[in-house]
């Protein structure tokens, strides 16, 4: 026997040796460099558990963030192309179970479009290169395509290699629609432009044949020609009305309105529109939420939607007007272009029809296309309810399938107001539309100051006609107080409508103003949300429209 | 209790923790270690001590006294590199004078690297004349 303590100093190494971490040796008093060897070794196994510890913990970490990462992680034999280790992300798209995948070559799960890009991915592997962001195109196993980003990089051996597939099909999808939508943006300001041309356009027309036709005895022929080209006339203002309406800027007047009235007020017309061979439905929500709209877009909305569903039926079915509060939530937006969470009211109209195919409905809100016979259609209808929704702060969304019908949801935003009146069709009009008052008429369109003119002077008014603000200012203040009414354009070449109405009341207060545009603009109109207490002529007028306004603004009492 | 090699002066402020009293001498914060298996709970007491004793923001240059310690847990070492610690102590210097107590305070050293100088001394009298060599690139 030797010495107990070195004894006990080697059956702590051999316990060590053993895996017995746990032992821990016990020191004498003596504080001598056995006391310290053995003090040492206990530390040694101290360190030594906890870093092991540390280090199981760390691998846990790691297994569990291959397992759980929700992009797929798998390991890759380069050579065969098998994998050899997959993660649950991978094992959720292409197992379900790990015999599914592991062991299998990934090019059975890769599309045959994608297999030069996958054996390209692998030769680099073999020579060592890193692959970054491959595009392939996978088959999962229930079947469904998807498009990934492979990235790998091989072991030193250039045998195996770490990959992650990230899918990119949402994305890619997403980034489709953000394209429609700044297209369908891009096309809105064109069409919003060009319809505020032709609206001076057909005023000029419209206002100079309605003035000889006047002259022209009826029945004859050259008084059905001027009818034509007035019925024309009318139907192109029509055209540029749902131009601006997709271009989102129609002049409007939302209230806060349910829309179970809004249905229940349409109904009516809707089923003589339809025709008797098809049914309407409604599946109204009672506690309905209100939301901001204009009535007379939402009637639209339902007419455009309507019609389309009708066309889309021609041997009959059924027409179905659904109302219910949907809450759109993160996951919502976050697969939907332009959507703010939130509290919506929606409107569902469904036909039984013959559907549209993913093609179509990518395409369906992009004005003039159409896919009804040449002449039989606009290609303004759905594209009409798009810009209506959009400028009431909402959504519109198509479910369709070939054969099966077609679904046209529309989200608008909670007002979270109760519901005002409808607004009441407008007050019959002044029977006698003449009158002997003085009108600052400010145009800036020649064409369609000297019709305004015209058409004033014609039924006995002074009008005063200015080209610019300074202009109309000018005349103002020469004629010392004997303007009865300002009738201007909002959008001016150097000012605006607005400001020059503004410089004029300073010594007027309460001069009426009407205000008349083809489009929105913000000086009185708020993303084409018209100012409360403004009277506002839309172009194209025709000259009962602007006598019937003018003779109102007059006649009302200043107090009211 | 175990037998110290540092004594506080009779004029110093003394602070009484659970892992030994510390006071502050000529700029030097000394601790002496009065207990035989110091865990990490001794060590933070030590650590609050000396934090009392230098303020909320100054760095410690430290003598300690492991004379009679007889074992540390890892914890109680692991904490030696902790960025509580890391903050509060400039440089350390051990006074050793026994084998285990070598030990231990090498195993300070070597296995959990402090973030700050360190060095083992027999005595108290060479310790402090390294830690007063540093207080000019301490306040630097």
């Amino acid at each position: 026997m030797g010495d107990p303590r070195l004894e006990a100093i080697l059956d702590q190494l051999m316990r060590f040796a053993g895996g017995d971490l746990a032992f821990r040796g016990e020191t004498s008093d003596s504080d001598d460099e056995l006391d310290a060897i053995v003090v040492g070794l206990n530390m040694l196994a101290d360190d030594f558990l906890l870093q092991q510890g540390r280090s199981r913990a760390a691998m846990q970490d790691m297994a569990d963030l291959f397992q759980r990462a929700p992009v797929m992680l798998f390991t890759l034999d380069v050579t065969s192309g098998a994998v050899l280790r997959a993660n649950g992300a991978m094992l959720e798209r292409h197992g379900p179970t790990e015999p599914d995948i592991v062991g299998v070559g990934l090019r059975d799960h890769v599309d045959t479009s994608s297999t030069p890009a996958f054996e390209q991915s692998l030769r680099l592997l073999r020579e060592g290169v890193d692959v970054r962001g491959h595009e392939l195109t996978l088959t999962s196993h229930d079947g469904s395509s998807y498009v990934a980003l492979l990235s790998a990089a091989a072991d030193d051996q250039h045998q195996r290699a770490r990959c992650t597939l990230v899918d990119i099909q949402e994305h890619r999808q997403m980034e489709a629609k953000l394209l429609q939508a700044q297209k369908m943006e891009a096309v809105g300001r064109l069409a919003g432009g060009v319809a505020h041309d032709f609206n001076n356009l057909l005023t000029v027309i419209n206002n100079y044949t309605s003035l000889v036709r006047r002259s022209v005895p009826d029945g004859t022929e050259v008084a059905e020609d001027l009818d034509s080209v007035l019925e024309a006339s009318r139907k192109a203002a029509d055209l540029t009305g749902q131009l601006l309406a997709f271009s989102r800027r129609q002049v409007i007047r939302p209230k806060v309105l349910q829309l179970n009235e809004l249905v229940a007020r349409t109904h009516r017309m809707l089923a003589r529109l339809l025709g008797e061979h098809i049914d309407i439905g409604l599946v109204l929500d009672p506690v309905c939420w209100t939301t901001r709209i204009d009535a007379g877009q939402f009637e639209q909305i339902l007419v455009n939607l309507a019609v389309n569903a009708r066309d889309a039926m021609p041997s009959g079915g059924k027409l179905t007007i659904e109302t219910a509060n949907v809450v759109l939530d993160d996951d919502y937006a976050r697969t939907h272009v332009d959507v703010t969470t939130g509290d919506y009211a929606m409107l569902a109209v469904s036909d039984t029809g013959e559907g549209m195919s993913p093609e179509v409905v990518g395409r369906a809100f992009e004005p003039f296309f159409t896919t009804k016979e040449v002449g039989s259609g606009t290609g303004l209808g759905l594209a009409t309810c798009y810009g209506i929704v959009r400028q009431a702060g909402g959504h519109i969304w198509i479910y369709s399938e070939v054969g099966r019908g077609s679904v046209f949801k529309i989200y608008l935003p909670r007002a979270g107001q109760p519901a005002e009146a409808l607004p009441e069709p407008d007050v019959s009009p002044p029977d006698d539309l003449r009158g002997t008052e003085t009108i600052l008429l400010l145009e800036d369109d020649e064409h369609v100051r000297a019709i305004g003119a015209r058409v004033l002077g014609d039924a006995g008014y002074t009008v005063l006609s200015a080209s610019s603000g300074e202009q109309a200012k000018r005349l103002f203040a020469e004629q010392a107080g004997s303007v009865d009414l300002l009738l201007t354009d909002i959008v001016l070449r150097k000012t605006t409508g607005h400001e020059v109405a503004d410089a004029l009341r300073i010594d007027a207060p309460a001069l009426p103003v009407i205000y008349c545009s083809g489009y929105t603009d913000n000086s009185i109109v708020h993303q084409g949300v018209l100012d409360h207490d403004v009277d506002f002529l839309a172009k194209p007028f025709i000259a009962a429209d602007l006598l019937r306004s003018i003779r109102t603004a007059l006649d009302r009492d200043p107090a009211s | 209790m175990v037998e110290e090699v540092l004594t506080p002066p009779a004029a110093a402020e003394v602070i009484e923790t659970c892992g030994g009293r510390v006071w502050l001498d000529n700029g030097i914060v000394h601790e002496a270690v009065d207990v035989a298996h110091l865990e990490l709970e001794h060590v933070q007491c030590l650590a609050k001590g000396v934090r009392a004793l230098v303020g909320e923001h100054a760095q410690a240059l430290l003598l300690a006294d492991l004379c009679g310690v007889r074992s540390a847990s890892s914890d109680a070492r692991a904490y030696s590199s902790s960025a509580e610690l890391r903050a509060l102590v400039g440089a350390q210097a051990f006074v050793v004078t026994s084998p285990v107590t070598r030990v231990i305070a090498s195993f300070f050293v070597r296995v959990f690297h402090p973030p700050f100088p360190v060095r083992l001394f027999a005595g108290p009298a060479p310790a402090s004349a390294w830690l007063h060599g540093l207080r000019p690139a301490m306040s630097a």
